[in-house]
């Protein structure tokens, strides 16, 4: 069997998937119920599943020199993303930061033009924590009143940070790696360190939600850890025209959902396991998945 | 009356003669080349079975990723998955998994073909209607190679009735490289353009060099008007190519020849004919230019846009790149991972440059001037398409897409140097046998070499005992069976050819106490 990428975004995917030119997708949203229950003449009666199968963290990174730590909260960081907080020795940034020699040079936010999951991470993270300086957007694109993104691909992005001095930008964890120094972010008043373990924290004590009928989706619980993320979600059709499809894309999904498979995915894209519960969850739905001919 | 040829047979008659004769070289192609050994086959095998099921255009939400995305039966879906010997010269053809004949369940296919005339892939998909697995895909290889082998039967007939036919079917014979029966034996729309413009071309000029008297070369006429239809609905670029053929043909006559024959009505009327076929090319061209675009970003590999480069730089470069093409026109087989060996090159190469300065040989310069055009057609509007599409999509041109021009260059050529006394003397069917003898040897060398690619994979060379003893693949019928066939399919060619050549002598001289005995 081989798998065939195509790097075309979640909408482009879905679309194929309940055209019946596609087996599954992937995308950073779990569905919502009218999507859901789409692509009924290609996926049968009941239409789609949309299983959670990856948490990526997503780290706010900063080029500050000597400098490795910094606390923001939703307030600080809207502030940064906006170009109201223009230097780093900025009242707001010391009061948040005691005992930081934050310089006083300029804050240079390096965002990516282009739209991404992180974007969406992050406009989620911040319309939740800063309500009233943040739309409340969650959209995969920066809104209006953002800095000026001027990248036009994530490796740029990392590259300029690493170039200037006072620069800061919002990065998945398989980019940062031990490149960037990370700040800490606060979460519903708790600041919450940046790292797998957090996250696993906080994919922990998250919720495994099951409000649309065959969506199952994954919370992160930022009271326990560190809980900006993207979360990666797979979309199947609850039923394919042939047993041979529906065993191949059943078998991929049992694969993906996997203790091998989530260990593998740690290892070769840094993303992290969903809570058990959820996979649990998941995997019913994935092993539910037939054919016409059943 | 019906039309004669040079050689005395009536027009159709040698049509069907020289059909059975190219059917069997392409066909004997076909079976030695393993499925989807061709440049892009899966994709156009996949494209060819969608168009007979119905899914000619492209929908909104189907072009994405690798292509176009259609729903066909499960083992064409599946093709792509025959690419473990592709760019591995070193590995046989028995690496790739078994063509199921019972996977006929409805799947994803994905086509980089999608925007292509549908023609083309109307008739050759047909087969997959009423066919599975492997017998269907030799089915389409085998209807793809009659298309093929039509065209150039068309070609040749109609140059046997020029005036003075030798050497403008010297030149065209000498064109049929082993690339050019190679690509007519896969499924790639490439094989019909190559041969529709041949065809083109030839009963092109086979009109204007009997403009005074059309109606006795009717079969030139009505070739000219089919293959003009084909290649309006053949590929995008089909039409650059047939008019390049018509300015080369034109500028091989004289000002009074061409006028004549435009005042023909049968050449009015078969004009007329073309009007609607090449009319239903240009709508497509215009639907497939309002099509909805991809709709993601393409994966790295599909397009490599070179935004940077300016048009100017990349003109160039293809200009200096055009004799590295050569190669390409002689034979470079499989997914460009299978050159022939360097003595079929040697000897092509140097048809082409004979072919290149014949032309300073002859005078006046005006008559000459057909085939200077053919040549500066050749280096420049390959460099024109080329750099018009660098900045989307990079380097993407191959030496396959310029054979069009290469076949007209070489017969532009010969028409050049038809009004040359042809020597038919005892010496000069000495030098005839030797050059043709070497063409064949050349055709059954690459065929062979080819085999072992596939049959033992090449392992750098000098591994033929292989093919004995450590057989890994086996095409139909065995690679043993298809070299003999091979064989006496490239010595009837030459043995016919040298009959035109020299009428009443044969290229296979017995010697006289052998026939007595």
């Amino acid at each position: 069997m081989s798998i065939a990428y195509s790097p075309d975004g979640a909408e482009v995917g879905k679309t194929a998937l309940t055209n019946g030119l596609s087996y599954f997708a992937a995308g950073d949203v779990a569905l919502d119920s009218s999507t859901a229950s789409n692509g009924q003449s290609a996926c049968g009666r009941d239409g789609l599943i949309s299983v959670p199968v990856a948490v990526v963290p997503v780290g706010v990174a900063f080029n500050l020199g000597e400098i490795r730590s910094l606390q923001l909260n939703g307030s600080l960081l809207s502030g940064i993303l906006q170009g109201k907080i223009t230097k780093w020795n900025d009242p707001e940034l010391a009061a948040a930061n005691p005992g930081v020699p934050l310089p006083s040079i300029d804050v240079v936010p390096i965002l990516e033009k282009s739209p991404s999951d992180v974007t969406r991470a992050v406009n989620k993270y911040l319309a939740t924590e800063a309500p009233g300086s943040w739309p409340d957007s969650s959209g995969s694109e920066w809104p209006s009143g953002t800095v000026r993104a001027n990248e036009d691909k994530v490796t740029d992005v990392a590259r300029k940070v690493d170039d200037t001095q006072g620069a800061i930008t919002v990065l998945d964890t398989a980019i940062i790696g031990s490149r960037f120094s990370v700040a800490r972010l606060q979460f519903g008043g708790v600041y919450q360190d940046f790292g797998n373990e957090s996250t696993m924290a906080a994919i922990a004590a998250g919720e495994t939600v099951q409000s649309v009928p065959r969506v199952v989706e994954q919370r992160l619980d930022g009271s326990k850890g560190y809980a900006l993320a993207v979360l990666e979600n797979q979309y199947f059709c609850t039923r394919y025209g042939n047993d041979a499809t529906a065993s191949l894309v059943r078998s991929w999904g049992e694969s993906v959902l996997s203790r091998q498979g989530q260990r593998d995915a740690v290892v070769y894209s840094s993303s992290l396991p969903p809570s058990e519960p959820t996979t649990a969850a998941a995997l019913k739905q994935v092993r539910a998945i037939t054919s016409d001919k059943r | 009356m019906p039309a004669r040829t040079a050689s005395g047979s009536s027009a159709w008659t040698l049509f069907g003669k020289l059909f059975l004769l190219i059917f069997s070289a392409v066909s004997l192609w076909s079976l030695a080349t393993p499925l989807m050994a061709v440049p892009d086959e899966p994709a156009h095998t996949i494209k060819a079975a969608a168009v007979v099921r119905g899914q000619i255009t492209i929908e909104e939400g189907t072009s994405f990723g690798h292509g176009v995305h259609v729903r066909v039966p499960a083992y064409i879906a599946n093709l792509h998955a025959q690419d473990c010997y592709k760019f591995r010269p070193d590995t046989a053809a028995n690496c790739a998994p078994v063509i199921p004949s019972d996977a006929n369940d409805e799947a994803i296919g994905v086509t980089s073909a999608g925007s292509y005339n549908p023609m083309y892939y109307w008739i050759v998909g047909l087969p997959s209607l009423v066919l599975t697995g492997q017998p269907a895909l030799f089915a389409m290889r085998i209807l793809s190679a009659l298309l093929s082998a039509a065209f150039y039967s068309a070609g040749f007939t109609a140059l046997a009735q020029l005036r003075q036919a030798r050497i403008p079917v010297l030149m065209a014979s000498l064109a049929v490289t082993p690339m050019v029966l190679f690509l007519a034996a896969g499924i790639n729309p490439n094989s019909l353009e190559i041969a529709a413009t041949m065809a083109a071309f030839c009963g092109f000029v086979v009109t204007l060099d009997n403009a005074h008297r059309v109606r006795h070369v009717l079969p030139a006429v009505i070739t000219v008007i089919a293959s003009t239809i084909v290649l309006a609905n053949t590929r995008q670029v089909s039409l650059v190519w047939l008019l390049c053929a018509l300015i080369a043909g034109v500028l091989l006559f004289r000002g009074t020849e061409i006028k004549a024959a435009f005042r023909s009505r049968l050449v009015l009327t078969g004009a007329a004919f073309t009007v609607p076929g090449v009319l239903l090319g240009i709508y497509w061209i215009y639907l497939m230019l309002h099509a909805p675009a991809n709709s993601g970003v393409a994966p790295e590999g599909i397009a490599n846009p070179q935004p940077g480069v300016s048009i100017y730089r990349a003109f160039l470069t293809m200009v200096e790149k055009a004799p590295e093409f050569v190669q390409q026109y002689i034979g470079v087989m499989g997914w460009l991972d299978t050159p022939v060996p360097m003595a079929v090159v040697m000897f092509w190469s140097t048809v082409f440059v004979v072919a290149v300065l014949l032309p300073l040989l002859i005078k006046p310069f005006k008559t000459t001037l057909g085939a200077w055009a053919a040549l500066a057609m050749l280096i420049v509007v390959p460099a024109i398409l080329q750099a018009s599409i660098w900045k989307s999509m990079g380097f993407v041109w191959q030496g396959r897409y310029n054979l069009p021009l290469v076949v007209v260059l070489l017969i532009a050529v010969g028409m050049t140097a038809r009004r040359v006394h042809f020597p038919q003397s005892a010496g000069a069917q000495s030098v005839a046998r030797v050059v043709l003898w070497a063409a064949a040897f050349c055709h059954l060398l690459a065929f062979a070499f080819v085999l072992r690619r596939y049959v033992v994979g090449t392992f750098g060379g000098g591994n033929w005992h292989a093919m004995i003893n450590g057989v890994q693949w086996q095409p139909p019928l065995g690679w043993f069976l298809l070299t003999l066939m091979y064989l006496a399919v490239v010595v009837t060619a030459a043995s016919w050819l040298f009959r035109l050549l020299f009428p009443g002598a044969v290229l296979v001289q017995l010697r006289r106490t052998l026939s007595r005995g």
